[in-house]
């Protein structure tokens, strides 16, 4: 025995969208467009300011001394661990710390390690003096609460190897002592190691790279706490006459500064998003909005006919909203879903693109970013087709037969 | 006729992606300096495997008018995504540093190519099975 179908509230809806399935289509893809842009934007922008809050939680220094010219490549060693070797003399540690207002310091020692056998690419090793450290011990101590020996280092996040594994560098095989979390800063891309294994490496570099060797005692930068009371600015400009900036060799760079540059960055990523989303929205809403009018405008005789069997304004006027949120429903979903399928395997990618510090946000805050862009897109064709919904509410059976042409 | 034509289509130009695009388009890792492969050279060789059996099966989804067989082989298209998604994650595997270029690029394009195909493909046989219902046959 055959089954009638029997036609419901919603069956009409469903029908209604499937009889004109390329109009369908296309508003589905408008608002999928809008949740697309919307989504990506606000994950992005998401994870640029989790991986700015990173750099500044991990960046214990209030100023960084470097060799003059060498500031843009203590950048791109903070921000996007770029491997780079550089040198200056460690009488400076001595002479930085009688500074007035300078209260702790502690060198660094940065060598690019060559190709390795875990890597076709250079990596940063970061040599650090543990007995005055104060930037990068404080995190390490939570996956290593030991010194670290001269042949044991400590991975960042994105280096090959686990714990307990081997590494390479220089044909010197160094055991992996613990392997941090990513941070979305340079140090993910780096190696740390003591002052001492710093050094051979920084011998080994010369050896294997052809590279003049560094002088007796060679450091690469100095980190500064500043003492209370004194700026980190005003510290940096009192050193800078204190040594005769255009002389010294060296060049001191507030920590506030590099992190203030990366947060003007995006704030810009951000505005341009924000400024993006709301242009898409509004077309979005526009275009609806006409669309809905002139689709509502032709079927005057459909709901003529349904007022007729006994559709209240009520049931009418939620039949058109029930069109309009299944588009941007399945709209918002379908943008979701793209957004989320190129952001989430490409986030390596699109963080070396954007080339800030970039931390792909937690799991509550992805689906929070995805259920505000599924309301925001959701709304939109209830909304858009409002006027039209009121207007055919208010409108009696037998005019609205009439102007259908009944 | 359309649907078979858009859809073997996809499955053609889908298989060359995952066949040629490691080779060429979103490269793998070259060699290390003394000409070693490392292990993301292997997947790009069981993905050249993959890809093509992939476009046969979009060849056979085109020529084959039959639900049926159509059917059958939109199922061994997505399995086929489904292994083809499991070579650079699970068989096979890929460099083990995050920066590496078959990390950054080449297995996320997979990864994309491949979900689009089992979608896609989950989508063709759902439809498939629905025009068997309506021209009154049964699905199984």
């Amino acid at each position: 025995m055959n089954k009638e179908a029997r036609l419901t509230f919603w069956g009409i809806a469903f029908c209604n969208l499937k009889r004109r399935p390329f109009r369908t289509a296309c508003l589905i893809m408008l608002v999928a467009s809008l949740a697309f842009v919307l989504f990506a934007g606000s994950h992005i922008s998401g994870s640029a300011a989790n991986g700015v809050a990173g750099l500044s939680k991990r960046l214990g220094a209030d100023i960084l001394i470097v060799p003059k010219g060498y500031d843009q490549k203590l950048e791109g060693i903070l921000l996007r661990g770029e491997p780079s070797t550089f040198y200056m003399d460690a009488a400076w540690i001595g002479k930085i710390s009688s500074v007035e207002g300078v209260e702790s310091v502690s060198p660094q020692l940065f060598v690019a390690s060559l190709n390795s056998d875990c890597c076709s690419v250079p990596v940063q090793l970061i040599g650090y003096e543990q007995s005055t450290d104060f930037i990068v011990e404080p995190w390490i101590k939570t996956a290593l609460p030991k010194t670290l020996a001269n042949d044991e280092i400590v991975i960042g996040g994105m280096v090959s190897g686990q714990a307990g594994g081997k590494i390479t560098f220089f044909d010197r095989e160094y055991r992996i002592a613990a392997k941090m979390e990513n941070t979305g800063t340079g140090f993910d891309a780096s190696v740390f190691m003591n002052m001492d294994a710093a050094k051979i490496a920084a011998s080994d570099y010369t050896v294997k790279g052809g590279e003049f060797p560094p002088p007796d005692g060679a450091i690469s930068s100095i980190a500064v706490t500043v003492a209370e009371g004194f700026s980190a600015n005003g510290v940096a400009g009192r050193i800078n006459n204190v040594f005769d900036y255009g002389n010294s060799g060296i060049v001191p760079v507030a920590a506030k500064k590099i992190v203030g540059e990366v947060s003007g960055s995006l704030r810009a990523l951000t505005g341009f998003f924000r400024v993006l989303s709301v242009i898409l929205w509004v077309i979005s809403l526009l275009v609806l909005c006409i669309v809905f009018s002139i689709m509502f405008n032709e079927r005057k005789r459909e709901f003529g006919i349904l007022r007729s069997l006994g559709f209240t304004r009520k049931r009418l006027a939620a039949l058109v909203l029930l069109e309009a949120g299944a588009v941007s429903l399945s709209g918002g979903v379908i943008g979701i879903f793209f957004s989320a399928l190129l952001l989430l395997p490409f986030q390596t990618y699109i963080g070396e693109t954007v080339n800030m510090p970039y931390m792909q946000p937690s799991l509550t805050q992805f689906a929070m970013t995805a259920a505000f862009t599924l309301l925001l897109s959701f709304v939109t064709g209830p909304l858009a087709s409002l006027f039209p919904a009121i207007k055919i509410g208010k409108s009696d059976a037998y005019a609205v037969i009439r102007e259908g042409g009944l | 006729m359309k649907n078979r034509v858009f859809v073997g289509t996809g499955a053609i130009i889908g298989g060359l992606l995952v066949s040629l695009g490691p080779q060429f388009i979103f490269k793998l890792c070259p060699p290390t300096a003394d000409g070693r492969f490392m292990r993301c050279h292997w997947t790009g060789q069981a993905e050249i495997g993959m890809g093509l059996l992939i476009v046969l099966l979009g060849l056979g989804l085109v020529l084959f008018p039959s639900y049926e067989i159509r059917l059958g082989l939109s199922i061994s298209v997505i399995l086929a995504c489904i292994v083809a998604l499991l070579f650079p994650s699970v068989l096979i595997g890929g460099c083990e540093a995050e920066t590496m270029a078959c990390r950054v690029v080449t297995f996320p394009a997979l990864t994309v190519i491949c979900i689009l195909g089992i979608v896609g493909f989950v989508t063709n046989a759902l439809y498939l099975c629905s025009g068997w219902q309506r021209k009154g046959r049964r699905p199984y």
